[in-house]
């Protein structure tokens, strides 16, 4: 398929069909003003006007006189946390606490994005893994947690989720207060949670899993090493076609189903790399690592192995948020070949870590290298600027 | 190989939305006030689609949707023909978002306004990669010239037929195949001063190189 095309469809597929069920109401309560039933001459007709502008100005004093909640902020421990930041639990739980007194508690190994933190409300991106919520009740703001295709609403409460990207799976169990959950395989009015209550839900139908487990695989001995487009098209695993579509999480879920550690030992160069992009794609930082380097070990002379490192880095600075790691994949992409595709965007990117991680000796060194390399570059100037700054 | 603009599209099944149109029609005509109701529950999907894609689920988006259902409220007494009601509301959607491009436009040649940030606050769980592939594609698509993205927006990421793009935006099969070629082009030539979209379009062009043929 065309990359353009490949693009395009992405966008489509990601961006969607338009905004949710709450703003599609908001639209219709709009519309339905537009259109009145035919009204009466007489006194309103006559006072409608003078009635509307003196409304219209006690309106304005009360909303100015009304109090407006206060800006939400978030941090982890002392250090202040903003909107767009990632968050990753280790070994040991980890507190993100808000100036309302809410508090999301991530269990070991969780990952999270704040997405949005203001005065109307938070809404958290949950990558992986189980978080803890203590939400204070506040009409005016509305809460929300991301997890695949899920997204869970809240009021005031305490409940717990946890996203499994490995299954599409995500459980919700509320312990105070309620919560509604809608999106993926749920009904379109979602399900609504109370106190006690517990939902544990997949991402894909059963009757999908089936469909993509029921695929006749020919039973292999050797890896496969032939191109996966010449085989006949009845035979193209349901990942892959899933992975053509551009439904990234589905194939890589279809493809766990099949066991990934056993595939990685499997696939040729081709669906490796197919897979390290669809794992990128469904923001899965573990599988597309370890595709990524299942292909270079597996077939070190291809150029697909080469580009793996840079990929790697990539995995490393967006998924994991590991400047350090990212930082070493691209010094490896750029050690076994200098003139390498992606140099210029490998140094562009170590330039930017290195500065993000306020190492000034690391930032001349590398803005040197870039200049060295792409006095043209598109992030010359910055180069040059950051070698100027004393 | 460039994308291939194809005449006839099987892939949508046509289906009988008259008496639905005429119901609407009626009601109009007859001074009903659940019209805007009615006009709203029959093409909703429609207007937010079509606005959301081209424009790309930015946060003027109800207001857009709102404009437009005030542009069919006024202009639905003119409609005669039930059939011609469905084919009414995509042009003018598309009018509606090409006057707002537009507009845009010439507001950031005095105030330098940036584009308008995406608002997918309620849109399902969208990870950080695919966020900015959309932020990025759309940055791009926010340079072309109002009518060659609406087209491009129509064809490439709704996936509209061909056929159905040009009697949206008013021209024929021949001139629409024309400003595609040329968004595409220029599509292709603005994302190659974007890092993430020209490695991406670039890894692409690669993958299928090194593929089989």
């Amino acid at each position: 398929m065309d990359p353009l095309e490949q693009l395009t469809r992405e966008v489509g597929r990601t961006i969607g069909d338009g905004p949710g069920p709450e703003r599609r109401q908001r639209q219709r309560r709009a519309a339905l003003r537009l259109t009145r039933a035919p009204q009466r001459h007489g006194f309103w007709s006559r006072w409608a006007a003078p009635l509307a502008v003196a409304a219209a100005l006690v309106l304005v004093w009360v909303v100015r006189e009304a109090p407006r909640p206060a800006t939400l902020t978030a941090q982890v421990g002392a250090r202040p946390f903003a909107a767009g930041a990632w968050l990753a639990a280790d070994e040991q739980p980890v507190a993100l606490e808000f100036s309302d007194r809410s508090r999301v508690v991530l269990a070991p190994a969780a990952a999270i994005r704040l997405i949005r933190v203001d005065a109307a409300g938070v809404e958290l991106g949950l990558e992986r893994g189980r978080l803890d919520l203590e939400v204070v009740a506040d009409e005016a703001r509305a809460w929300r947690v991301a997890a695949g295709p899920f997204t869970i609403a809240v009021t005031g409460t305490r409940f717990s989720a946890e996203w499994r990207p490995d299954s599409q799976t995500l459980a919700v169990a509320v312990a105070e207060g309620r919560v509604q959950v809608h999106g993926g395989t749920l009904p379109a009015e979602g399900s609504r949670l109370s106190a006690q209550q517990r939902l544990e839900v997949r991402a894909v139908p059963e009757t999908e899993e089936v469909a993509s487990v029921a695929e006749p695989e020919p039973a292999r001995v050797e890896p496969v090493r032939e191109p996966v487009r010449s085989r006949p098209a009845r035979e193209v695993p349901a990942w892959r076609r899933l992975s053509d579509a551009g439904e990234h999480a589905a194939a890589l879920a279809a493809i766990e189903r099949e066991g990934l550690a056993g595939q990685l030992g499997r696939l040729g160069a081709d669906d490796l790399d197919r897979l390290a992009h669809s794992a990128r794609l469904a923001g899965a930082a573990g599988p597309a690592r370890e595709a990524l380097t299942a292909l270079r070990r597996r077939f070190p002379g291809d150029a697909r192995a080469h580009k793996a490192a840079f990929l790697l880095g990539r995995v490393a600075l967006d998924l994991a948020n590991d400047p350090g790691d990212a930082a070493a994949w691209f010094t490896t992409y750029l050690e076994q070949r200098a003139d390498a595709p992606l140099a210029e965007e490998a140094r562009g990117r170590l330039l930017q870590i290195w500065r993000d991680l306020g190492d000034a000796d690391r930032v001349r060194a590398a803005a040197r290298d870039y200049l060295a390399h792409h006095p043209e570059g598109s992030r010359a100037g910055q180069a040059r600027a950051m070698l100027a700054t004393p | 190989m460039r994308l291939r603009v194809v005449t006839a599209e099987p892939d949508r099944e046509p289906r009988d939305t008259r008496p639905a149109a005429a119901a609407v029609l009626e009601m109009a005509q007859a001074g009903d006030p659940r019209t805007g109701a009615a006009l709203f529950d029959r093409y909703e999907a429609q207007v937010n689609r079509i606005v959301w894609r081209v424009l790309g689920a930015d946060e003027a988006h109800d207001d857009l949707v709102q404009q437009v259902f005030i542009a069919l409220l006024k202009g639905l007494g003119r409609v005669r023909e039930a059939e011609a009601l469905d084919g009414w509301v995509a042009v003018v959607t598309i009018n509606t978002v090409r006057s707002e491009i537009r507009r845009r436009r010439i507001r950031r040649l005095w105030t330098r306004d940036e584009p308008l940030a995406l608002d997918l606050a309620e849109a399902p769980a969208v990870p950080h990669e695919a966020r900015e592939l959309l932020r990025r594609t759309y940055a791009v698509l926010d340079k072309l010239p109002a009518d060659e993205r609406i087209a491009f927006g129509l064809r490439f990421i709704d996936e509209m037929p061909l056929a159905e793009v040009a009697a949206a935006c008013g021209c024929s099969l021949a001139t629409i195949k024309r400003r595609l070629q040329s968004a595409q082009a220029r599509f292709r030539r603005l994302a190659a001063k974007d890092p993430a979209l020209a490695e991406r379009l670039r890894l692409g062009e690669e993958g299928r190189d090194d593929g089989p043929a």
